[in-house]
């Protein structure tokens, strides 16, 4: 019982917190006077802060911080050294499923080639939650001959649903892959599964 | 100069997760400000209940989609909230699970199967992963297949412990029979009947229990939350 | 048009663009600042230095990452460094809560001025980086990954400073509470 009203009183300060603050309206002016005053950024004036920022000077730092950052490169070590042996362990290509798009591993991501046959299309785009469903991208190449689009993506392990976009307008389902539930948007969409148990 | 490089090695090694968490900022500029909130509190919700923090990546997608469709402020976070409550519900059915197992369950939980299927299918593979036969299920009511009549055989499958590549095949298979014209409900039980006879069945009543005639035309028309079969 | 673009015509010489992005972040990010370092003026400060910096560094910002989380990292930092919070406090005005009520969550029944006074004094009296922990896991809604590519702290050890923080605020805030409806 107490627990919950720990809870509660955590969860209230939280959602106070989340409320917009009150700022000087003057304030956000002096910044975009500031911004007026200060030089377009451009390559050079990168360059410029990249010596400030190189520019030796003393910095202190106390242990803590360094045994924190002495943890993290460990740990960033220790990734990529997983990350190796994962390679070397994972076969090139996994061969594809006879339907639904083709998966090859690589690293922890997984090359997945989408494929649609769609001659009279102008164009051909893959949405899905791996792009922020954005129909801009990542467009599908035709085959010279024309009819077959295709193009392939580096997803993580993991349940994914996508759609083709013909046209720019038309949201199809791939015809070869499962099939996903309605979405709440009237969208048909279909489900690749990545990883080793891809589908 | 050792400092710098200390320094660089410290912000290489503190981005290297950066994009597996950075779920939130997808919604920038995608959604308004409104919106964006919304998620983020059904999501920080989500998460305290206990829903592993991989699964609110999948209601910002959720949203995206909605964005991407066009759709009113109020019907995306309507989407999102019933996404992130039937993801708690999967979870609860499922017991321990992998993300991706509860986010398959919540889908199947979109298309009507109920509950007690996913806490049969989790009991009859407790090592095992189920996330392939719930795509498969979730595949098959798509196509048409009634959801008790899927639930049923998916669940025969399951207690057998076929493999992945059972499943893909079997929603190939189906696919295509409903293709070129078979009645869904007669494709799934004909071909699950089918794989159970061909090895994976363990014993003769299990094939027997898919198959027989009246098991798939009454359960096209049995209410649903009725009895479990047999075991 | 989206963070990316913006950028680009930045860097293309059209500097107005930017100021699209301080409409875009400024008060979002105002309430981190003005958590974080408890009055208005400074948090100005903290502001203005984040967006300066985060307009002259353009030219190496890399697009992989989303604008607003490399802008973010910046004005995180720039808090830090007011290593000292001033003395000068003031309660936090909101608002309204028209935003948060959106969501799944409901009106906290003691948002009122001395609830919020209360929560302003409590979370002062933290240590700093426990406020700043609080601050971007719970108001911030970040996830501990994302916390730690901010922050450079590891995981683990951003978990027990959120812990501690909470602790602290639950004895805090319940103890006003208490005090209040007794």
């Amino acid at each position: 019982m107490s627990e919950r009203r720990e809870f509660d009183v955590i969860d209230a300060a939280a959602r106070t917190l989340r409320s917009p603050v009150v700022v000087d309206p003057a304030a956000k002016q002096r910044l975009v006077a500031a911004l007026r005053d200060s030089p377009v950024p451009r390559v050079g004036a990168g360059r410029r802060a990249w010596h400030w920022i190189a520019r030796p000077r003393p910095v202190m730092v106390s242990p803590l911080w360094t045994a924190a950052a002495a943890v993290l490169i460990m740990i960033g070590v220790f990734r990529a050294a997983i990350g190796w042996e994962r390679t070397g362990e994972q076969p090139a290509a996994v061969p594809p499923a006879p339907g639904g798009p083709a998966v090859a591993a690589a690293s922890n991501l997984h090359a997945v080639q989408f494929v649609l046959v769609a001659p009279g299309a102008a164009s051909v785009a893959l949405v899905g939650d791996f792009n922020g469903w954005d129909t801009g991208e990542t467009p599908l190449a035709p085959s010279a001959s024309g009819g077959l689009w295709s193009v392939e993506v580096p997803l993580a392990p993991g349940r994914h649903v996508y759609s083709f976009v013909v046209d720019g307008r038309r949201w199809i389902p791939d015809p070869s892959a499962a099939r996903a539930p309605d979405s709440d948007f009237g969208t048909p969409s279909s489900v690749v599964l990545v990883g080793e148990r891809s589908l | 100069m050792r400092r710098h490089v200390l320094s660089l090695a410290v912000l290489a090694a503190a981005l290297a997760p950066a994009a597996a968490g950075a779920q939130f900022t997808r919604l920038d500029g995608r959604v308004d400000e409104g919106t964006r909130s919304a998620i983020v509190a059904i999501a920080d919700s989500a998460t305290l209940a206990g829903l592993p923090a991989e699964l609110a990546d999948k209601l910002v997608s959720r949203a995206l989609l909605g964005a991407s469709r066009g759709a009113a402020p109020g019907a995306i976070i309507d989407a999102v909230r019933s996404l992130a409550q039937r993801m708690g519900s999967a979870q609860q059915a499922l017991g321990p699970a992998r993300p991706v197992e509860i986010d398959a369950a919540a889908e199947a939980l979109r298309v009507g199967v109920q509950p007690l299927t996913l806490s049969q299918l989790r009991s009859a593979q407790p090592r095992g992963a189920v996330d392939v036969a719930l795509v498969v299920l979730v595949d098959l009511v798509q196509r048409g297949v009634p959801v008790d009549t899927a639930s049923r055989l998916i669940l025969a499958l399951a207690e057998t412990r076929v493999g992945d590549g059972v499943y893909h095949a079997l929603r190939e298979h189906v696919a295509r029979d409903i293709g070129a014209g078979a009645l869904p409900v007669v494709a799934a039980a004909t071909r699950t009947r089918g794989v159970l006879a061909t090895g994976a069945a363990t014993t003769a009543d299990q094939a027997e229990r898919v198959a027989a005639p009246g098991d798939i035309t009454g359960v096209s028309t049995r209410p649903r939350g009725g009895p479990p079969p047999p075991p | 048009m989206n963070d990316a673009a913006l950028v680009r015509r930045v860097l293309d010489g059209d500097s107005d663009a930017f100021t699209v992005l301080v409409d875009r972040y400024y008060d979002r990010y105002a309430r981190y600042a003005v958590h974080m370092l408890g009055n208005r003026e400074d948090a100005e400060e903290a502001l203005q230095d984040a967006f300066l910096r985060a307009y002259r560094a353009l030219p190496r910002y890399q697009e992989r990452e989303r604008f607003g989380a490399w802008l973010f990292r910046l004005l995180v930092n720039r808090c830090r460094t007011s290593a000292v919070r001033r003395r000068r406090r003031e309660s936090v005005v909101v608002v309204s809560d028209d935003i948060a009520s959106l969501g799944a969550v409901t009106r906290p029944a003691v948002e009122d001025a001395a609830w919020r006074e209360e929560l302003s004094r409590a979370l002062e009296s933290l240590p700093a980086e426990q406020r700043e922990a609080f601050l971007l896991k719970h108001v911030e809604d970040l996830s501990y990954e994302e916390m730690a590519a901010i922050t450079g702290v590891g995981i683990s050890a951003l978990k027990m400073r959120v812990k501690r923080a909470c602790t602290r605020l639950r004895e805090l805030l319940q103890e006003a509470q208490s005090v209040g409806t007794s």
